[in-house]
């Protein structure tokens, strides 16, 4: 009985996050097995798997699934790397310490959209943008970011905006860091670095978990930073499979392309995310 | 020369000056106990010795080096911290091995090295397993271990049974007694407990307020304690202070001249409960503690100050009895006002 009232009041939630879910899945699925372009109206006839035929051979498939892993990996590394290095700065105490923290963390409270234009215009402009002026500072010819480097202009600002994530996260575990455990180390005679490769290490390997498993979920799905500034170009170069999807479905107006370009990408994420679970799973349970 | 030697080691946190000039003088292979109430700078000071807080005035020298301003692991001392400061990810070996891999030490010297200390501290089962795998005396013992390993000239432990359990905690303090008898290092070691005190020590340095009050042996500081505070804090129940008004002309047989607003001590195993007009003062009895093997009777004087009884026979006094309280006369002590002792109790020679 008790089971029961508890099952009994639990129905809504879990009936209302069910159809969250399943609504628009089925309906993606139901998209991607029919012919439906907006610009050719008339019967959406049922085609089978054509739609995944033409998502998967379109020219820009391989280049998107490739920019993905390589903005997802390459934003992971340099936020691992960086956000580690900065909260292990910020670690010890110094004046105006709670203040350098909220400016490292501020990134992360700028819309992605807000990002890319402060990045496009303001650093990045090869006429105006302070990287410009930096280069010609020193009397080099201003690089033209967007153009001649889109997709690691697209990391850079995913990085930044990242940065302060996995910093945050990385300063709240050495929070809980043992200070008598550092003290033995100094005693046992450890330097800096082997005092970080053998206690600060081991210690952030839970939080390194954490950052690497979130930042894959919302890194695979960048869409903002390169629509706002290179498009996804120039070509292919900077289109990834979220991009590809919206070229699909909003630019050319093929709903059917777009909805298998999504399945697609779940089934991507699903691959990732057995892998992640694989190699995680087992440092989170520690 | 001796072997560990303090000169006037200050030190200040801001302007609070922690540790007030302490100088002490250590012989090698001494058991020395820093015991105190909390705050009074024991943990304080035995970071100094340590090297894991600057020392901000005086000196320190180990075996005739000054290593005042020394690292902490170039002082060739070894700690054992109150909460182990095991490291989490590590195997007991490894937790042991650490500072020799560090060093650069040969293998299979650090092998041997771990593989004897765990015989000695009976860990040889348990060399492979993560500290979280152990149990609490088993950690401590391999905190231990990790300061063996190194054979260090001094071992400091700070308060290191204050996280296991009463039986374990006295289990822990008869091993630790043993072990330094037969490797015979020089050791310091901070604890609030005066039975540990007590047990473990060769010599006892009192603590209060960033200044020694007494270093002896610990029955020297119980039967000759120098001052108000160490009589007070060494021995449970506490020795009882009396002022000296209250004895009236009977003080005045045990001690000329009498210091005026001093205070005579006395422990409360020398202090009887007889028969009205029997002993030296009236009181009326609070209450009773019946241990078993002895009971506690604490009664109040007339002026109001708290005695109490330590007896080895079963009191059949109540609460709310008056009865007289009956001091040993060979087992007083007397402080003058400022606590200084004027003269302890002439049992003692005895």
């Amino acid at each position: 009985m008790k089971k029961f009232t508890a099952r009994f009041l639990l129905t809504p939630a879990v009936g209302s996050l069910f159809l969250w879910m399943i609504v628009p899945l089925v309906m993606s699925i139901y998209f991607s097995l029919i012919r439906y372009n907006l610009m050719s109206p008339g019967e959406h006839e049922y085609i089978g798997l054509m739609n995944y035929e033409f998502f998967v051979t379109d020219p820009a498939f391989w280049p998107a699934v490739l920019n993905t892993f390589l903005l997802i990996g390459s934003v992971i590394v340099i936020t691992l790397v960086f956000g580690m290095a900065l909260a292990l700065l910020v670690n010890d105490k110094f004046p105006g310490q709670s203040i350098v923290r909220v400016l490292l963390i501020s990134p992360f409270f700028v819309m992605p959209a807000v990002n890319a234009l402060l990045w496009k215009h303001m650093m990045m402009n090869p006429i105006y943008g302070v990287l410009a002026q930096v280069w010609r500072f020193f009397g080099a010819q201003p690089v033209n970011w967007l153009e001649s480097y889109p997709l690691l202009s697209v990391i850079i600002m995913v990085s930044w905006q990242w940065l302060p994530f996995a910093c945050l996260i990385f300063i709240t575990s050495l929070q809980s860091m043992d200070r008598e455990q550092l003290e033995a180390a100094r005693m046992d005679g450890a330097n800096y670095v082997q005092q970080f490769r053998y206690l600060y290490l081991p210690h952030l390997s839970r939080s390194v978990a954490v950052v690497v498993m979130i930042e894959m979920i919302f890194l695979l799905s960048v869409f903002a930073e390169i629509f706002t500034t290179t498009g996804g170009g120039p070509g292919f170069a900077s289109t990834n499979v979220a991009f590809l999807i919206f070229v699909q479905g909003l630019m050319n107006f093929d709903v059917g392309v777009a909805s298998a370009g999504g399945l697609f990408a779940v089934l991507l994420a699903n691959i990732a995310s057995v892998f992640l679970i694989r190699i995680i799973g087992k440092s989170l349970e520690k | 020369m001796s072997f560990l030697q303090l000169k006037n080691i200050e030190k200040f946190f801001g302007d609070h000056r922690a540790i007030k000039g302490v100088d002490l003088s250590i012989e090698k292979g001494e058991f020395i106990v820093f015991v105190g109430p909390s705050g009074c700078g024991k943990s304080t000071l035995l970071r100094l010795i340590a090297g894991l807080e600057t020392i901000d005035g005086g000196n320190l020298l180990l075996d005739g080096k000054d290593i005042t301003h020394a690292p902490s692991s170039k002082r060739d001392l070894a700690m054992v911290f109150q909460s182990y400061a095991l490291y989490p990810h590590m195997t007991v070996a490894e937790n042991m091995s650490f500072a020799l891999k560090l060093a650069g030490e040969d293998k299979k010297v650090i092998k041997e090295k771990v593989e004897h200390a765990a015989e000695i501290l009976n860990l040889t089962r348990y060399l492979e397993r993560t500290p979280k795998a152990l149990s609490g005396g088993q950690r401590q013992r391999v905190a231990i271990g990790r300061a063996i390993v190194r054979a260090p000239k001094v071992f400091l432990f700070d308060e290191p049974l204050s996280n296991l359990d009463a039986a374990l905690r006295v289990q822990t303090r008869v091993e630790i007694a043993k072990l330094h008898r037969e490797l015979g290092a020089t050791t310091i070691y901070v604890t609030h407990d005066q039975v540990e005190a007590m047990t473990m020590a060769d010599r006892v340095v009192v603590l209060r307020d960033g200044a020694i009050e007494q270093v002896g042996r610990p029955l020297e500081l119980y039967d000759r304690p120098q001052n108000r505070f160490v009589a007070q804090f060494i021995g449970m129940p506490q020795m009882n202070m009396l002022p000296i008004g209250e004895f009236g002309s009977y003080a005045e047989s045990l001690v000329r001249p009498l210091p005026v607003g001093g205070h005579i001590g006395v422990r409360p195993e020398h202090v009887t409960i007889t028969n009205a007009g029997e002993g030296q003062l009236l009181a009326t009895v609070d209450f009773v503690e019946s241990l078993g093997a002895e009971s506690l009777v604490y009664a109040t004087t007339p002026h109001g100050v708290q005695v109490v009884s330590k007896q080895s026979v079963r009191s059949s006094v109540r609460a709310g009895d008056t009865v007289s309280l009956k001091f040993e006369q060979d087992w007083l002590h007397v402080f003058d006002a400022d606590g200084q002792v004027v003269s302890n109790a002439k049992g003692v020679a005895k």
